[in-house]
């Protein structure tokens, strides 16, 4: 047997073969399209023009994210100008209450109204939602947590150093018979003499308290858990049970004291005292030893009582997390979010609670409760704005650049049509000076050096 | 690059405004490729791989300058990213030629930018730096004539 070889047919096939693979690529990339098929067509390019496109298709997603980020804004906005405008109907009956020319039968009237204001706030509160969420009852509210079971953190200021604060007043927080004094409280002796008088507790509430003002004046001391003090805190106001804490370097804490807060038992250990003569209680106090081992006895003592309803400890330590807003991204990477804090709109929050027309007394300070829940509401319906304004802006931004990748993709991918662009390019730069100048301005000197490094 | 060359390039920058600082840009890019053609003739591929890793930082500053709202920008983007990755075909292929035509295509645009920077009056983008007269120096604290200014300093770790 004699195995022949055939050299130039061997070539031929060979070239043959590489010419249909040349033309079954060109009639490929004719067909599709595209200049970069496969890998093995153009590696470089085909790296980046995946990435291009996977970065592409997350700006896509991320501009969806913006849009409805956009429409929860626009929906928490529209629903708060509901809520103003019925603070701004329930001023005015407020102010109609608080003339003296009205009658208790007219003030009921106004009361009634004013109920049903009070519940549709409310209602608008618990009910606003988008796509499930619930928007204005502050579960998208950063969230804060006290050590004290009475005490509840309703509300602080996006910005402020995650950690614990502890909280201790100067003065005695003022309690009345276990419920917290507001500016509606009343001295005892006052208290005496109205209840003496048949007053209702109403009446009894709506009375200034000397030792409330001198509370609401005194210090309040806050201390970081790293031990730094957070200076110049105040009690910025008080209604109902919710108090506002304000100091430097915009501290702003709102919490709620329910009950008289207990001062924490503290215990000792201590050796139990005897007299030293067993039979004469005048002989001095020793302490009692074990007659076997001569071992001192101790016991454990309270030397600090626990709960006072007239005299409650004046400390507590909040944990402020920072979570809880509404995280919005952005972006296509990783970390481009945008945090969105939407604090609650509900009676509660809003200090309107135990707003009532009812009484002269009761309106006229309703008017001050108002005033201050619009002036949040106002300043809530900013904040969104400056959330919408952000986002607006982003998504031109994203929709700017998502156009521009797109067209960079899919321009340059070979030496023809580099050498094309590159014409093109001196021709606007000769063209068109100024702009061509800015069209590379964003450069900084400081980036230049570093490329010399 | 030599010493001497980036103490020029120092100076330029000092001075430069937005034209001045795209056209130093262009010329320090082509200065790296003209090394990594020299390493790669030398047969040197450590210098090589590093003096193409440092133009393709130069190009990656063009193109994170560029602003979109002007119509250049958008393609200069584009080109800007073709340099880029012929550069990284040449580093792959340890091929000349896509080196010589970034060098080209860097050149051109450079040359469009000096006939541009001809026309139009332009302050130095650096701050409180040296004022340079004729190659002679002029600093805060030194107004008489310094021949010797080596250890001045001239910018971030220039």
């Amino acid at each position: 047997m004699r195995i022949s070889y055939n050299a130039p047919a061997m070539v031929a096939v060979n070239s043959l073969t590489r010419n249909d693979e040349a033309l079954s690529n060109s009639t490929g990339k004719l067909s599709s399209g595209f200049k970069i098929n496969r890998p093995k067509d153009n590696p470089t390019g085909y790296a980046l023009s995946r990435r291009m496109k996977a970065q592409l298709a997350g700006l896509n997603q991320a501009k969806n994210n913006e849009n409805d980020g956009i429409s929860i804004i626009k929906t928490a906005d529209g629903t708060l100008a509901e809520v103003h405008d019925m603070l701004q109907r329930l001023n005015e009956l407020c102010i109609k209450s608080a003339n003296g020319t009205m009658s208790d039968g007219d003030r009921e009237q106004v009361e009634k109204e004013v109920s049903e204001l009070k519940n549709e706030i409310q209602r608008i509160a618990d009910s606003t939602e988008f796509n499930g969420q619930k928007l204005l009852n502050g579960t998208f509210d950063l969230r804060g947590y006290s050590n004290d079971i009475n005490v509840k953190v309703l509300t602080y200021e996006n910005g402020m150093t995650a950690g614990k604060y502890s909280i201790s007043f100067e003065k005695e927080i003022p309690f009345l018979d276990g419920v917290l004094e507001t500016y509606l409280g009343a001295e005892q002796e006052e208290l005496e003499n109205l209840r003496t008088h048949d007053a209702t507790e109403e009446d009894i509430r709506y009375t200034v308290s000397e030792r409330l003002q001198e509370f609401l004046a005194s210090k309040v001391n806050v201390t970081f858990e790293d031990g730094s003090k957070v200076t110049g805190v105040k009690i910025d106001s008080m209604v109902d049970n919710t108090m506002v804490l304000k100091g430097d370097k915009g501290f702003s804490l709102t919490i709620t004291i329910d009950k008289a807060f207990a001062a924490v038992t503290q215990y000792e250990t201590q050796p139990v005292m005897v007299n030293e003569d067993p039979t004469d209680p005048t002989s001095p106090l020793v302490p009692k030893t074990d007659p076997n081992s001569g071992a001192v006895i101790t016991e454990v003592v309270e030397v600090r009582p626990g709960t006072l309803a007239t005299a409650p400890a004046s400390d507590v330590t909040v944990e402020l997390t920072n979570l809880g807003t509404m995280t919005l991204q952005v972006g296509g990477n990783e970390g481009q979010t945008l945090d969105v804090q939407i604090p609650s709109v509900s009676l509660k929050g809003l200090g309107l609670e135990n707003l009532t027309a009812k009484t002269k007394d009761g309106a006229l300070e309703g008017i001050d409760r108002v005033t201050a829940a619009i002036n949040k509401v106002s300043d809530i319906r900013s904040r969104l704005g400056a959330y919408q304004n952000r986002l607006e802006s982003t998504v031109t931004m994203t929709d700017n650049l998502n156009e521009n990748m797109t067209a960079a993709l899919s321009t340059v991918t070979d030496t023809d049509m580099a050498e094309e662009y590159s014409n093109y390019s001196t021709y606007q730069i000769l063209t068109q000076a100024t702009t061509s100048v800015l069209a590379q301005a964003n450069k900084r000197p400081s980036d230049v050096l570093q490329l010399l490094q | 690059m030599t010493d001497e060359k980036k103490k020029e390039y120092t100076l330029r920058i000092s001075q430069a405004g937005d034209a001045t600082l795209t056209i130093i840009l262009y010329e320090i890019t082509n200065d790296y490729l003209e090394d990594a053609l020299k390493y790669l003739e030398e047969g040197n591929r450590e210098l090589f791989i590093e003096s193409i890793h440092r133009a393709q930082n130069c190009i990656r500053t063009q193109q994170n300058s560029i602003q979109f709202q002007y119509e250049p920008g958008t393609v200069m983007f584009s080109l800007y990213i073709y340099l880029h990755g012929q550069l990284a075909k040449a580093l792959a292929e340890s091929d000349p030629a896509p080196i010589r035509e970034v060098m080209e295509t860097e050149k051109k645009l450079c040359d469009a930018y000096k006939q541009v920077e001809a026309t139009i009056e332009e302050q130095p983008l650096m701050e409180n730096a040296q004022k340079v007269y004729v190659g002679l120096t002029y600093g805060k604290n030194s107004m008489p004539e310094n021949m010797e200014s080596g250890s001045d300093n001239r910018g971030f770790r220039a």
